[in-house]
C-alpha cells in the first residue's frame, strides 16, 4: 500500500501545473472532510490543477474520476469548476489594448 | 433533510481567514464553536487576493500582527506555503507628484533608493521610475491557510457547516440567543460576525449599521514564468497602492482619470510554488457585481506594463474579481464587541489586508470572548468609534 502511494507521487495528473496524483488525492480527502459540496473546485484551488495554460482541458476528467473513487460521487453529479476569462491565453499587451469588449469609458 | 438543532458557546459567521482563525483559536482553548459559511471556505476576499503578506500598512497597533504567521504552519501541522518574498515599492513621477500634494513626500524621500542603484534592486523596472524602497514580505497560500485552520479546528472538536446561510439572529433583552440558518438553528452565547464584505447584512439582523461595503478588486494571473529569472521573487508594489483605499471615496466614480475612477495601482506578486505572476489591482465601489469589468482589466494591464515593460509578452490565463470588506468611514478594521448587544462581536473591515490581519485578528477575538481582554490592543478598532 505504501509503495503504491509513493508511486502516486510520480504520476503527474495536471501537466500544466505539474500536480501529481498524491497531491490531488490529499486535496480531495481534505475538501471532503470539511464538507465541501464542490470538491473539484476546491481541489483546483488547493493544488492549482486545472489552472494552467490548458485550463483543465486535460486533467479535469482524471480528477473527476479520482473524486468518484474517493467519494462515490459520479462525475455527472459533481459541481463544475469555476470558469474564468479569458477563454484562451492572451498576452498582457493585447489585453491592454483590447477594445472588443464594450467600453465603459466616459 | 432534517434541520439541525445545535447548542454551542460561540457561532462564527464566515469561512474566510478571519472567521476560521477565530474558530481555530477558540477550539484550541476548549471552547465549543460552530462556524457557518454560506458558500465554500475562502470564497470571499480571502480566496481572491494577491496572496501578499507583507508588513501591514495599517498604522499601529496592527502593524506587527503578521508576526503570528511565523509559527502558524507548524502549529496547524499543515504547509501553508508561507515563503519569504521581499517587497519593493516603486515610485513613478506621477506618484511623487501626488505624494507632494497630500504632504507625505517628506516622510518617504529619505528611505528611497534612487538613480543607478534602482537597477541593482530590480532591473526590469521602467526607465522613468524615480525611486524604490524595500521592505520585508511573504507569500502565503490563502486556500491552504484556510484549510489548515479548518482541519485543525475540526481536530480540536470545532464544527464547520458549509453551504449554510444565516437568516436571522434572535436577540432578547439585549443578549444574542439563537442563530437561525436555512439548515437549522444554533442556540449560542456569542456570535462573531466575520462575514467580510457581507458583514453589514449580518449587522442588520441585530439592528445595527456596520459601515462596511464591498470594495471590488480585479486580479490577473499569468502563465508560469521562467524559473531562471533571479528577480521573480520580489513583490512589486506601486507605492500609491497603499493609500488608495484611504482616498477612494464613492465620489471617485465620477473622475475622468481612469486611475482614480477605477483605483488602479500596480502590484506584481509571484507565486513561488506555481511560478505564476499575480497582477493587480483596482478599487471600485460596485455593489456585489462580480463581473469582470473589461475596462478595469485593460487599465491594470496597461499600468503593469508601465511599471515593468517586459511583462508585455506574458500570457494572462485567468482573470477574477473579489470584494474587500472596506470600512467607508475611515478605512480601518473593526474588531469589537457591540454596546447594547451582549454576545455580538464584529470582526471585519480589514479592507485589502484581511489576509495579513486575519490570523492575529481571530486570535485576539478569541481572547476577547474567553478572557474579556486581549494580549494586543484592539481599542483602535472599536465599533463605538462610529457613534457620531
Amino acid at each position: 500500500m505504501k509503495e503504491e502511494k509513493n508511486k502516486e507521487g510520480d504520476i503527474i495528473v495536471c501537466r500544466c501545473m505539474e500536480v501529481n496524483k498524491r497531491e490531488i488525492r490529499a486535496a480531495i480527502r481534505l475538501a471532503a472532510s470539511i464538507g465541501s459540496l464542490s470538491i473539484k473546485d476546491q481541489v483546483k484551488k488547493l493544488t492549482s490543477s486545472c489552472m494552467g495554460l490548458c485550463q483543465g482541458r486535460t486533467c479535469q476528467q482524471l480528477i473527476e474520476r479520482m473524486i468518484t473513487e474517493e467519494t462515490g460521487i459520479k462525475p455527472s453529479d459533481q459541481s463544475p469548476i469555476s470558469i474564468r476569462p479569458p477563454t484562451y491565453p492572451i498576452n498582457l499587451e493585447a489585453l491592454s489594448m483590447v477594445r472588443i469588449w464594450p467600453s465603459l469609458e466616459k | 433533510m432534517a434541520k439541525f438543532r445545535e447548542v454551542t458557546e460561540v457561532t462564527v459567521i464566515g469561512g474566510g481567514v478571519v472567521g476560521l482563525s477565530t474558530a481555530y483559536h477558540l477550539a484550541k482553548e476548549g471552547v465549543d464553536v460552530i462556524l457557518v459559511e454560506r458558500n465554500e471556505l475562502a470564497s470571499g476576499a480571502t480566496g481572491s487576493n494577491s496572496a501578499m503578506c507583507g508588513e501591514s500598512s495599517a498604522p499601529e497597533p496592527a502593524g506587527r500582527w503578521h508576526k503570528i504567521f511565523e509559527n502558524l504552519g507548524t502549529e496547524l501541522r499543515y504547509n501553508i506555503e508561507y515563503i519569504e518574498s521581499p517587497v519593493i515599492f516603486v515610485y513613478t513621477p506621477e506618484n511623487i507628484k501626488e505624494m507632494k500634494k497630500i504632504g507625505i513626500w517628506e516622510d518617504f524621500s529619505s528611505k528611497m533608493v534612487i538613480g543607478e542603484k534602482i537597477k541593482e534592486i530590480e532591473p526590469r523596472l521602467a526607465e522613468d521610475i524615480i525611486g524604490v524602497s524595500q521592505t520585508s514580505g511573504h507569500f502565503v497560500n490563502p486556500f491552504k491557510l484556510c484549510y489548515g485552520f479548518a482541519q485543525a479546528t475540526k481536530r480540536l472538536g470545532g464544527k464547520i457547516h458549509l453551504h449554510t446561510n444565516v437568516k436571522e439572529i434572535k436577540v432578547s433583552n439585549g443578549v444574542v440567543r439563537t442563530v437561525v440558518t436555512d439548515k437549522g438553528e444554533i442556540k449560542t452565547d456569542f456570535v462573531v460576525n466575520a462575514a467580510g464584505a457581507w458583514s453589514s447584512l449580518i449587522g442588520n439582523m441585530v439592528g445595527i449599521d456596520i459601515p462596511v461595503v464591498p470594495l471590488k478588486g480585479h486580479i490577473l494571473v499569468t502563465e508560469p514564468a521562467q524559473k531562471t529569472d533571479p528577480f521573480h521573487l520580489q513583490i512589486i508594489n506601486e507605492f500609491m497602492y497603499n493609500i488608495y483605499p484611504y482616498n477612494q471615496r464613492p465620489e471617485a466614480v465620477n473622475s475622468n482619470d481612469p486611475r482614480i475612477r477605477l483605483g488602479i495601482a500596480a502590484y506584481i506578486t509571484y507565486d513561488p510554488v506555481t511560478n505564476n505572476y499575480i497582477l493587480g489591482g483596482s478599487h471600485e465601489f460596485n455593489g456585489y457585481d462580480r463581473q469582470v469589468n473589461p475596462d478595469t482589466v485593460r487599465h491594470i494591464a496597461k499600468h503593469c506594463i508601465r511599471i515593468i515593460p517586459q511583462l508585455r509578452k506574458i500570457n494572462i490565463i485567468r482573470i477574477f474579481t473579489g470584494f474587500r470588506p472596506y470600512c467607508y468611514v475611515d478605512g480601518e478594521s473593526i474588531f469589537s464587541k457591540v454596546e447594547g448587544i451582549e454576545g455580538f462581536i464584529i470582526a471585519t473591515g480589514t479592507g485589502g489586508e484581511g489576509l495579513i490581519l486575519g490570523p492575529m485578528g481571530g486570535k485576539l477575538i478569541s481572547e476577547l470572548i474567553i478572557r474579556d481582554k486581549t494580549s494586543l490592543p484592539i481599542d483602535a478598532y472599536s465599533f463605538s468609534r462610529f457613534k457620531n
